[in-house]
C-alpha cells in the first residue's frame, strides 16, 4: 500500500512539474513572444551607415579637379580603457607614435568617446590596431584637390562633413553629394553578417555624381602663370584672367587672385575666398568702348568712316559738365575707328548723344550688361545700369567710355564673344555634363545655340577687324601683338571711384585688357583685369602697359595648345 | 523463413545479416540527409557573408586604386608640371 501510494505521489509530482513547464512555455512563446522576438533580433542586428562617396569633379580632359577617397582613423575610447599606459604600449608599434604621446591624447582627450589617434593609417595598421580593447577604426571620405591653388575658385572646397560651402562644390552640392543609407543586417555571434535585415529602411545608398566643366587644366595654368606673375611684379590688390571660346560660350579659363589652396580653405584669408570675376563689379573704362561703338553703328547713328569732331580734348556742355581726354590728348576730327584705336572719351561721349539714351539702354541691356548672366557659379553680381528713366545728362556721355556704369569680368566677357561671334548672342557657361558614378551621362549643360542676332554680323565683323586690330596693331594695345596670330582687343584703364568722398582717385587705377585671336576667325577671347597696380613702382598703370602683355601671353600659350590639340584629334581620326 | 503459431517470424542467419545492412544502410542515409539539410539551410548565410568580405575586399581595392589615381594626378597635372620645370630652369 505504502509503496503504491509513494509511486501515485511521484507519478504526480511529475505531472505538475510538466504542467508547470508546459504552462512556462506558453507563457513564454505566447504572452511574451514579442518581448524576446525583439530582443533577440536586437542581439541579431547590426547595421551599418553607408556614407555616399561625393562625386568627382573633371575639367573637360578628364583631369581630375575634385575626387573623395576613404580615409581611416585609428581612434580610441577613453571611458572604457582601464589601464591607458597598457594600451598606449601595445598601440605605438602598429601606429608608429610614441607610447606617452598615445598616453597623453587618451588621458588629454576632452570626449570620452571619441579621440583621435591617428588620421589617414593603412590597411594593415587598421586591422592590427582593431584588435586592441578601447581601440577602433573610423572610415570615412576625404576631399581631395589635386590642382590645389589652380582651380580654386571654380572648384570650390568642402566642410568637414562634407557639404560644399563654396564655388562648383557648393553649386551642384545635391548632385555630388549622392544618398547615404543604412544597411541593417542580421549577425552571427562572432558579428560576422550573415542575412540582410527584412527591415532595410529607406533606399539603397548611391554615390555622387560626377560634373564634367568646360575649364581646360592646361589653359587655366597658362592664364594664372601669366597673371601671377604681373600681379607680383606690379603688387596689385587683385586680378582676374578669362579664357572663353566665342563661338560655343565655354569657358577654358577662370582666374582670380589672390586666391588660396581648397585643401586648406578653412584657415585661408577670407579675403581670398571671392571669385572676383563674377563677384566684383567695376567701372570697366574704354573697355567698354567697342560695344557701345558697335550699337551706335547696328542703330545706324554712326557709320564706320564718318568723322566725329573732338573738340580739342575740352568737350563742355549744359548738362553734362566738362569731358577730357585721358593724357590730355587733343584730337580733331576722327572717324569712329580712330575714335576706338586712340581711346577718345569725346568721340564716345558724341557717339552716346547721337545714339541717344534709350537706344544705349536697350542695347547694352541686349549685351547683357545690368543683369545676372546665370553662370553655374554662386555669388554672381548683376553689375549696375541704372534703369534709362534715372539717367541724366551726365549718363549719356559718361556710360559709353565706361563711367557710371558698373560691370562683372564675366559680362565684359560676354560682349566680346558676341563682339566675336558675328553678332549672334553667346551664352557663357561652364558645366559641360553631369554624370552618374558609373560614368554614364545624366545631363548634358551645353546651352542650345541662341537665335538671334545681338548687332549685325557686319557690324560685329567691321569692330573686330578693323577697328580693334587697328587697336593693337596702331594704338594702345600693341604689346599684345603676336606674330603668328593676329590678335584683336580694347585697352582700357578706369579710374576708382572714391569710397570716401565724391569723385575719382588719381592713384588708383583697374588696368584692363580684352583681346581675342585670330581677327579672321576667333577661337579665344581674353579678359585681364589688374586692380590697383602700383604706381608709385613708375612701371605705369595702364591697360596697354599692364594688362596687354598678360593676355598676349595668354593668347599665344592657348592657341599654340589649342593647335597642337586639334593636330593630335586629326591624326587619332585619321589612323585605322 | 517461417510463421509458427504465434505469428513470430524466424529468419535465417543470411537473412538477418542483409536486414542489419540495410538498416545501417537507412539509418546512415538518413543521418547524411539531416546534416546535409543543416548544412544547406545555413548555405544562405555562409554566401551572404562570402559576398560581404568580398565586396568589402573590392571596395578597398577600388579605394587603392583610387588613391594611386589621385597621387599620380597630383604629380602629372598641370600646375605641378609648371612648378616642376620652373624649379628645374
Amino acid at each position: 500500500m505504502k509503496s503504491v501510494r509513494i509511486i501515485i505521489f511521484c507519478f504526480l509530482f511529475l505531472i505538475v512539474a510538466f504542467l508547470s513547464l508546459a504552462g512556462r512555455c506558453l507563457y513564454l512563446q505566447l504572452l511574451k513572444n514579442d518581448h524576446y522576438v525583439g530582443v533577440s533580433t536586437k542581439q541579431l542586428q547590426g547595421w551599418v551607415s553607408q556614407k555616399p562617396q561625393r562625386g568627382v569633379i573633371l575639367d573637360c580632359r578628364g583631369r581630375i579637379l575634385a575626387a573623395s577617397n576613404r580615409i581611416r582613423t585609428i581612434f580610441a575610447e577613453p571611458r572604457v580603457i582601464k589601464d591607458a599606459k597598457s594600451t598606449s604600449t601595445e598601440l605605438a608599434p602598429i601606429v608608429d607614435m610614441g607610447a606617452h604621446e598615445i598616453c597623453k591624447l587618451i588621458t588629454e582627450g576632452k570626449n570620452p568617446g571619441f579621440v583621435k589617434i591617428k588620421v589617414g593609417a593603412g590597411a594593415e595598421q587598421c586591422s592590427a590596431a582593431g584588435e586592441i580593447y578601447g581601440i577602433g577604426v573610423q572610415s570615412d571620405w576625404e576631399r581631395h584637390y589635386p590642382m590645389r591653388h589652380l582651380s580654386a575658385h571654380i572648384v570650390g572646397f568642402t566642410s568637414v562633413d562634407n557639404r560644399g560651402l563654396g564655388g562648383i562644390e557648393l553649386q551642384y552640392d545635391e548632385e555630388l553629394g549622392g544618398l547615404g543609407a543604412q544597411n541593417i543586417f542580421f549577425a552571427d555571434a562572432l558579428r560576422r553578417p550573415i542575412r540582410r535585415s527584412s527591415l532595410v529602411t529607406g533606399h539603397e545608398p548611391r554615390d555622387g555624381d560626377g560634373i564634367i566643366l568646360t575649364l581646360d587644366a592646361s589653359i587655366q595654368q597658362f592664364a594664372r602663370a601669366e597673371l601671377v606673375k604681373q600681379y607680383e611684379s606690379y603688387e596689385a590688390e587683385s586680378a582676374v584672367a578669362i579664357v572663353a571660346e566665342p563661338k560655343t560660350g565655354a569657358i577654358l579659363a577662370i582666374v582670380s587672385l589672390p586666391d588660396f589652396d581648397p585643401r586648406d580653405a578653412r584657415s585661408a584669408d577670407p579675403n581670398t575666398l571671392r571669385n572676383r570675376a563674377i563677384c566684383d563689379q567695376f567701372e570697366p573704362g574704354s573697355v567698354l568702348k567697342p560695344i557701345v561703338a558697335a550699337i551706335a553703328i547696328d542703330a545706324g547713328a554712326v557709320v564706320g568712316d564718318e568723322k566725329i569732331f573732338c573738340e580739342y580734348g575740352d568737350y563742355r556742355g549744359r548738362g553734362f559738365g566738362r569731358i577730357g581726354e585721358y593724357g590730355n590728348h587733343k584730337f580733331g576730327d576722327l572717324t569712329v575707328r580712330e575714335i576706338l584705336v586712340r581711346s577718345s572719351n569725346i568721340g564716345m561721349a558724341k557717339i552716346g548723344q547721337k545714339l541717344g539714351r534709350d537706344k544705349l539702354y536697350n542695347g547694352l541691356r541686349l549685351f547683357g550688361f545690368g543683369k545676372k548672366m546665370g553662370i553655374d557659379l554662386p555669388g554672381e553680381a548683376e553689375g549696375l545700369l541704372w534703369p534709362a528713366r534715372n539717367w541724366t545728362g551726365y549718363s549719356v556721355t559718361r556710360i559709353p567710355y565706361g563711367q557710371e556704369i558698373s560691370v562683372t569680368a564675366i559680362q565684359l566677357v560676354r560682349a566680346f564673344c558676341i563682339l566675336a561671334n558675328g553678332g549672334r548672342l553667346v551664352r557663357p557657361y561652364l558645366v559641360k555634363a553631369v554624370v552618374g558614378s558609373d560614368g554614364e551621362i545624366i545631363q548634358l549643360k551645353r546651352p542650345s545655340p541662341a537665335v538671334g542676332y545681338v548687332v549685325k554680323p557686319e557690324v560685329a565683323e567691321w569692330i573686330v577687324t578693323e577697328a580693334l586690330v587697328g587697336v593693337v596693331n596702331e594704338g594702345t594695345g600693341k604689346k599684345a601683338r603676336l606674330e603668328k596670330w593676329q590678335v584683336f582687343g580694347k585697352t582700357g584703364t578706369a579710374n576708382i571711384a572714391k569710397s570716401d568722398e565724391r569723385g575719382y582717385s588719381d592713384s588708383d587705377y583697374i588696368a584692363s585688357f580684352v583681346a581675342g585671336a585670330p581677327a579672321e576667325e576667333p577661337a579665344v577671347v581674353v579678359l585681364v583685369s589688374i586692380c590697383k597696380p602700383n604706381t608709385k613702382l613708375g612701371k605705369g598703370y595702364t591697360g596697354g602697359t599692364v594688362a596687354a602683355p598678360v593676355a598676349a601671353g595668354i593668347l599665344e600659350k592657348t592657341l599654340n595648345y589649342l593647335e597642337k590639340r586639334q593636330r593630335q584629334h586629326l591624326f587619332v581620326v585619321r589612323r585605322p | 523463413m517461417w510463421f509458427d503459431s504465434r505469428f513470430t517470424i524466424h529468419l535465417s542467419g543470411e537473412q538477418i545479416m542483409r536486414l542489419r545492412f540495410r538498416f545501417v544502410f537507412v539509418v546512415f542515409y538518413f543521418t547524411a540527409v539531416l546534416i546535409f539539410a543543416v548544412y544547406l539551410r545555413s548555405t544562405n548565410n555562409r554566401i551572404f557573408n562570402k559576398l560581404s568580405t568580398i565586396s568589402t575586399e573590392q571596395g578597398r581595392l577600388e579605394q587603392q586604386l583610387r588613391q594611386k589615381q589621385l597621387q599620380l594626378e597630383n604629380l602629372i597635372n598641370p600646375a605641378a608640371v609648371s612648378e616642376r620645370l620652373n624649379g628645374s630652369e
